[in-house]
């Protein structure tokens, strides 16, 4: 009996050992990634002022690329995670109030930030889909820019980030969570094009769809994934009318429901007739 | 063991009181009983709501499977705590400690899955008053236990102000919670205050009992009793310690867009998480009637032992044999529809059958399995008799059989002296 208590006790031993070998490792692995300081030069973007440009980036922001999914409505941030396992981890609040980087950040900063996944000090950001970002024009990106800097101010001061293990693992399993690791920040950019009705153009705006969608718009795998949006996929007898009545009412061309809490329709839905046309243009091209 | 026992001698008044709380124990199980069944389907649809369907899907399991499986957890605490409960009270309801254990066994076996069907603030107020009583006799009952346990004497006497005092805390607490003597309105260092005091004075009756005043065999009785004690006082508030502690177990749904950012990993893995920590607090819960069991069986507090024997027996038997079956049915059903395209008949007819020829040697080796851990005497008893038959078959020679029946009486019985009387029964003597 005591020889068997003995066994036990060492095998325990050794597990917890293991155990605290193995939380070591994940801790070193992800927070040596974390601690890297990436340089690259930072390309001049011209930031506009004009109400049409501050207009073009709210609509931007609100819609297509899903920033108040993870900032909040108001865009002063949120926390994601805060319990000892998953760590804690916050969306920035964006604005110029307390707590906020829009009081702090140069232009160069929100480049940073936005287009390579870095922050001001050149470390890099996680969660943040900058990989998807990447390929948003200058025009663009200067008026997201110019319309972030004019939210009004909201004082929200958000916790550091503090990962714990359980959010170092998936760091671990998806490469993709630190995005400025993914990107080649000195790569050429290719040209964004012009706005128009155009399956060109419908590529660009569905960059951000990818992240549900999957890199080539097949569908996810997770649960709660997006669906195929390719050729042979979930739309196949869809029209571009059934699509539109789709993303602006929530209701399939059978009647059934999109679940908001999946497809953030309402968001995708307040995109112009043209950009929305642009984009099935875009979906038919895909095989 | 020594209990004051009423049965014979009590007077009248005692009786009385005693068929009151007899009574009192029935009304009170049978309220438990019905609480609970009338909160099951709330129970699982609660609990389906409360958990983030990707993550439950990217397990590879379902949401009814999910649910199912903790409103089973639930369910088997309570039956758990159910059944040793109306065993003690059927058995040593005339005894005034073991109906105080049949009432904590009742009441908190039921604290948890009540408090989840129930939550505080949304449901009528009768309903309220119900719940609260319940948690009110289990709490009350559960630390009286501590401070009363085995004799139903308070020793030091003095203890008998800590249970009073105790009772009138929780009757503000869960009453009036929101009155100035409630226990719930205070500062939870005070709370926490409150619970460690309490408990440690129980435990420190306890050890002072078990150091100068309990048998030995009251002791070893106690031991096992106090264990279980122990986590029924703190066991519920231990529940719902990872709660406080990692709240996003509790509100775990995050924006799609971030989930699928971020991918399933994280998220299963606070779900397998969240899963084993409920199901290893939950199944903790049951430590309170399984030491009650162990003390009942393997040193026969209050003389129950056979009941509780044939109880778990037959309990491990269904649940094994439940297991068999569903386990076999579906292994079946996948190989016939493999080999065949159809067979669910004959998949449930051959588990049926494979059920039937295993009921006896199943129940011949749990028996064994029960009588090896708690009647280890017996067991060896009955191992040492075995084996002295073998011996008798194979010896002639009536000197070696007379050894061997000496070896096997010490062996078995440990009697001071043994002797063996030979009747000489020759032809004429």
């Amino acid at each position: 009996m005591r020889r068997s208590i003995k066994y036990l006790f060492l095998l325990v031993a050794s597990l917890v050992a293991l155990l605290a070998m193995s939380v070591f490792f994940v801790n070193r692995s992800v927070e040596q990634r974390l601690a890297r300081t990436y340089e690259f030069p930072i390309e001049p973007i011209e930031v506009p002022s004009d109400a049409a440009a501050i207009e073009r980036g709210r609509h931007l922001v609100t819609t297509i690329f899903f920033c108040q999914e993870c900032h909040g409505e108001d865009l002063a941030g949120k926390p994601h995670f805060s319990d000892p396992l998953s760590g804690t981890v916050s969306a920035k609040n964006l604005t110029a109030g307390a707590g906020g980087l829009g009081g702090k950040f140069s232009d160069a900063d929100w480049v940073r930030v936005i287009r390579h996944g870095v922050d001001e000090d050149g470390h890099p950001l996680i969660e943040m889909p900058s990989n998807s970002y990447y390929y948003i024009g200058d025009a663009d990106l200067g008026a997201i820019i110019a319309f972030l800097k004019s939210l009004p101010p909201v004082d929200n001061e958000l916790p550091e980030r503090d990962l714990g293990l359980f959010y170092q693992l998936a760091i671990l399993s998806d490469p993709s969570l630190i995005p400025a690791e993914v990107i080649d920040h000195t790569a050429p950019r290719p040209p964004a094009p012009e706005p128009a009705v155009s399956a060109e153009y419908g590529k660009y705006l569905a960059t951000a769809c990818t992240i549900c969608h999957g890199p080539d718009l097949s569908g996810g795998t997770a649960a709660g994934a997006g669906l195929d949006l390719t050729g042979g996929g979930n739309l196949t007898e869809w029209t571009e009318a059934e699509f539109m009545h789709a993303l602006r009412t929530g209701e399939r061309p059978r009647g059934e429901d999109i679940d908001p809490s999946r497809m953030p329709w309402k968001r995708v839905g307040k995109l112009t007739d043209d950009e929305l046309r642009a984009i099935w243009l875009y979906l038919q091209t895909l095989q | 063991m020594t209990t004051a026992r009423f049965a014979t001698t009590m007077p009248a008044s005692l009786d009385k009181r005693l068929l009151a709380a007899r009574t009192a124990w029935v009304a009170v199980t049978v309220l438990v009983v019905a609480l609970v069944a009338l909160g099951v389907p709330g129970l699982y649809a609660r609990l389906i709501a409360g958990v983030d369907e990707r993550s439950v899907t990217d397990l590879g399991w379902t949401l009814p499977g999910y649910g199912t499986y903790l409103t089973g957890l639930y369910l088997l605490v309570v039956v758990a705590h159910l059944v040793i409960g109306a065993i003690v009270f059927w058995r040593r309801s005339n005894e005034w400690i073991a109906l105080a254990l049949a009432f904590a066994l009742v009441c908190n076996g039921a604290l948890l899955p009540l408090s989840l069907i129930y939550p505080s603030g949304s449901v009528s107020p009768v309903v309220q008053l119900l719940v609260g009583l319940v948690t009110y006799i289990g709490l009350v009952t559960g630390l009286s236990l501590l401070y009363l346990f085995p004799d139903g004497r308070f020793i030091p006497r003095w203890t008998q102000l800590m249970v009073i005092a105790w009772a009138g805390l929780l009757f503000f607490a869960i009453f009036t919670p929101t009155s100035a003597l409630s226990l719930a309105a205070w500062p939870i260092p005070l709370q926490l205050l409150v619970l460690v005091v309490w408990s440690g004075v129980g435990l420190f009756a306890q050890l002072h009992r078990y150091l100068e005043v309990s048998s030995p065999l009251q002791r070893q009785q106690t031991k096992w009793a106090i264990l279980g004690l122990g986590l029924a006082v703190l066991g519920p508030f231990g529940y719902f310690l990872p709660f406080v502690i990692l709240p996003a177990l509790s509100d775990p749904e995050v924006p799609n867009i971030l989930y699928q950012r971020i991918g399933p990993s994280l998220f299963t893995f606070s779900l397998v998480f969240r899963l084993i920590g409920l199901t290893g607090f939950t199944l903790a819960l049951l430590i309170f009637p399984a030491s009650f069991v162990v003390a009942i069986l393997r040193y026969r507090l209050w003389d129950i032992d056979v009941i509780i024997n044939r109880t778990l027996v037959y309990g491990a038997l269904t649940g094994t044999l439940a297991l068999v079956y569903l386990g076999g049915v579906a292994l079946l059903q996948t190989m016939f529809y493999g080999l065949t395209g159809q067979g669910d008949q004959l998949a449930i007819v051959a588990t049926t059958l494979a059920v039937a020829a295993l009921f006896n040697p199943l129940r011949r080796r749990i028996q064994a399995v029960i009588d090896r851990r708690f009647y280890r005497r017996r067991y060896d008893a009955a191992r040492a008799l075995a084996a002295f038959s073998g011996t008798v078959q194979e010896e002639v020679d009536l000197e070696d059989v007379s050894q061997a029946l000496l070896r096997v009486v010490e062996e078995t019985v440990q009697p001071l002296q043994t002797s063996i009387w030979l009747r000489d029964i020759r032809p004429g003597s």
